[in-house]
């Protein structure tokens, strides 16, 4: 009688778990679908570092992304990184253009690991690509405003062992996601100050990184987005990386 | 050409302005840059003291192309020290010149879709190695400041490039020659390719009715001339093409090249008797060297991509020369010595005429490797045959250059402990035939625009390779940079 129980309720725990995964699957894919709405978007990034004393460093940049593997974003401050470039492509294919040296350059796979510009972004925190194809759901519940969920990264490479998501109720948009290192630990926090509908599409306008480790935060606007301007993978190319 | 090229930029460039339709301001950046230096003998020294407005212009027409510009003003050096009206000549009391490094239109999709043309005086950077490209041969070295290694000269220049998917097909026209700027000062040293001159020669009467007659040599400073192709269509134009593309995880190109090379070749030596001692035991030359720009073809590859988690990438240039180039040497004749109208005199020891550069190819290439660590330190090594002043079979020598930098403080503190360029020059007697140059830096990047750089360079060696002939050079120097 007692092995039935246990063997019951393991049962129970196994199909509750499966459940959650699956509501976890779900809030990802809904989440997805949400940010990835936009066939694509143009935006003028105004980046605020912010060191543990508070003191502020500004970098903005013209970015323009095309789906969930396009991606390319150049420098227009300071001075010191104006023209600088970035190209993300897909299988993990990134360039970097540095007009200093009329040149562009692969970027290895690793240094998505590093900090993006001096700013508490990763490479991989700003890739582009769908939190499902990076993460595997692996747990979801509903709290009072949103729900809570639970991923760990697909890549071994990856610097995180799992990613926890607070998701807004009316739209799955993510309010704040909590990134924990190998150990376990909580080291970045980013949240979602303004996600407002911006024509047909939600859109977060302003969020911020904070490095609790470190002490420092940056925040990230976007000023003047359009959505679905057309366009095609002639815009994503080394050419434009370079022009 | 010329009277062709600058119409036809405006012309295309009027043309896309006209159809624009989201036209950005002109943007006016650049940096105001100083140099300064020591070197580290017994006076101290001042070595270089430089201080430049790199003004650059851009604009660009949405969609359609862009201009673009690059000046520099620099001054340069110190007042002379024999300067006789300092009041009035500022240009002597503060040495001050202006050049135009890049001036150009970029026109996109130019006639057909995915055509762009770029006219003007402009830089192509060709190769994937750092700093060293054997395949970068387009624009002419600037060497003037022999530690701002990697420099070009811009270039006047047609720039046509196709891009099909994952490719681009290049060719580039450069209807003038520009020889390279060669380095500033006693740096000229590091690449002198004269014939050693010797320090005696023996006089002998031909018919051996005197003893022979040792004279030692002594030179005046060797003046050098330089022959610059003629001005002319049928002379001076260069061409390139290159095909790029990325093939299996890997950026791949070829390239051919054909032009006059930018670093001069030694082509004549002069030497005449100034004078001589009474007693015959000492004679005063001069020794004038001419120089040539040799025609040159240049078959390039280069790749550049990943393994693992480390960046590789190697660039090779195959050289062949259109045809032997030979030194002659105007030896002094030893009668004009003696000065006797009875007997005949001949001289042993003074260099013949040889070969410089021979017509079979060879082959300079660099293989590099970079890394960042998890802390951000960062590591680039790179293997190198062939400087860029060593041409032939047989001349080239193997050098390896090591970068390692740490970064403090959120990057305000980039500390350089390692950066080595070294060679050994014959592995037979190594501690002989070496050179090293160890460059130690210390950055603080006080602003996002602003950094100051201390650093030294220790130079050794031994032997006659590049490096070793400029070992009691070693200097501090301070870099301040600003950009706007």
């Amino acid at each position: 009688m007692k092995r039935i129980t246990l063997l019951a309720i393991a049962w129970m725990v196994a199909g509750i778990s499966a459940t959650f995964a699956q509501n976890a699957a779900d809030l990802l894919k809904k989440m997805d679908n949400v940010i990835y709405a936009p066939k694509d978007q143009k935006v003028k990034l105004k980046i605020i570092i912010y060191d543990k004393n508070g003191k502020q460093k500004i970098r903005k940049a013209d970015s323009k992304q095309m789906g969930s593997d396009y991606r390319l974003m150049r420098f227009t401050e300071p001075a010191s990184q104006r023209g600088i470039a970035f190209l993300s492509l897909p299988n993990n294919i990134m360039y970097v253009y540095l007009p200093a040296f009329k040149k562009e350059r692969r970027i290895a796979g690793h240094v998505k690991t590093q900090n993006f510009a001096g700013t508490d972004f990763s490479y991989e925190d700003l890739e582009s690509k769908p939190y499902s194809e990076k993460y595997n759901p692996v747990s979801a519940k509903t709290t009072s405003d949103g729900y809570i969920l639970e991923v760990t990264p697909k890549d071994k490479n990856s610097a995180y062992s799992k990613l926890v998501i607070t998701l807004f109720k009316n739209n799955y948009y993510p309010k704040k996601v909590e990134y924990y290192d190998k150990k376990g630990r909580l080291i970045k926090v980013m949240t979602n100050k303004k996600v407002e509908k911006i024509g047909k599409y939600w859109t977060s306008t302003d969020f911020v990184m904070e490095n609790r480790t470190k002490k420092t935060k940056t925040e990230m606007i976007f000023e003047n987005i359009t959505f679905d301007n057309g366009f095609t993978k002639d815009d994503f190319s080394v050419r434009k990386l370079v022009q | 050409m010329k009277k062709l090229l600058l119409p036809l930029g405006i012309v295309l460039l009027s043309v896309a302005a006209t159809q624009a339709q989201d036209n950005s301001p002109l943007t006016i950046g650049g940096e105001l840059l100083s140099k300064n230096r020591i070197r580290l003998n017994d006076s101290l020294p001042w070595s270089w003291n430089e201080n430049r407005l790199d003004l650059q212009l851009t604009r660009k027409i949405e969609g359609y192309g862009k201009f673009n510009a690059d000046v520099w003003f620099r001054s340069f050096n110190f007042s002379p020290a024999d300067m006789t009206n300092p009041f009035y000549t500022s240009n002597i009391t503060l040495p001050f010149s202006y050049e135009i490094r890049e001036a150009n239109f970029e026109l996109y999709d130019f006639l057909v879709k995915n055509l762009d043309i770029t006219i003007g005086r402009q830089r192509i950077a060709w190769g994937t190695a750092d700093g060293i490209n054997p395949t970068d041969n387009l624009n002419p070295y600037d060497l003037s400041d022999i530690w701002d290694f990697g420099n070009h000269l811009g270039s006047d220049a047609l720039d046509l490039r196709y891009y099909i998917k994952d490719f681009k097909i290049e060719g580039v026209f450069l209807p003038y020659f520009t020889p390279a700027r060669m380095p500033f000062g006693d740096w000229w040293q590091a690449f002198d390719s004269g014939q050693p001159l010797p320090d005696t020669m023996v006089i002998t009467e031909t018919h051996n009715l005197l003893p022979p007659i040792t004279v030692q040599l002594q030179y005046n400073p060797t003046t050098y001339h330089y022959l610059y192709p003629p001005n002319r269509f049928s002379e001076t134009p260069g061409y390139g093409f290159k095909l790029a593309g990325h093939l299996f995880g890997f950026d791949l190109s070829a390239s051919y090249m054909y032009g006059h090379d930018g670093l001069p070749l030694p082509y004549q030596t002069d030497i005449t008797i100034d004078s001589t001692s009474s007693t015959l035991d000492t004679a005063y030359l001069s020794v004038s060297n001419t120089l040539i720009y040799p025609h040159i073809n240049i078959f390039g590859f280069d790749f550049a991509g990943t393994l693992g988690n480390i960046g590789v990438r190697g660039e090779l240039g195959i050289f062949v020369p259109d045809k032997q180039y030979t030194l002659t040497v105007n030896a002094p004749d030893p009668n004009e010595m003696v000065n006797s109208s009875l007997l005949q005199f001949e001289a042993e020891g003074i260099p013949e005429d040889s070969v410089v550069l021979d017509k079979k190819p060879y082959a300079r290439y660099v293989l590099g490797a970079d890394y960042i660590f998890s802390n951000g330190y960062y590591l680039n090594v790179q293997y190198i045959h062939g400087f860029i002043n060593e041409r032939g079979q047989g001349n080239l020598n193997n050098y390896l250059s090591v970068h390692f930098e740490m970064k403090f403080f959120d990057e305000k503190l980039l500390i350089a402990p390692a950066d080595i360029f070294a060679a050994i020059y014959d592995w037979n007697h190594p501690s002989e035939n070496y050179a090293y140059v160890y460059m130690p830096s210390v950055t603080y990047q006080a602003t996002d625009n602003a950094r100051i750089e201390i650093g030294t360079r220790i130079i050794d060696g031994e032997g006659n390779g590049l490096f070793a002939n400029i070992k009691d050079k070693d200097q501090i120097y301070i870099k301040a940079q600003y950009s706007f």
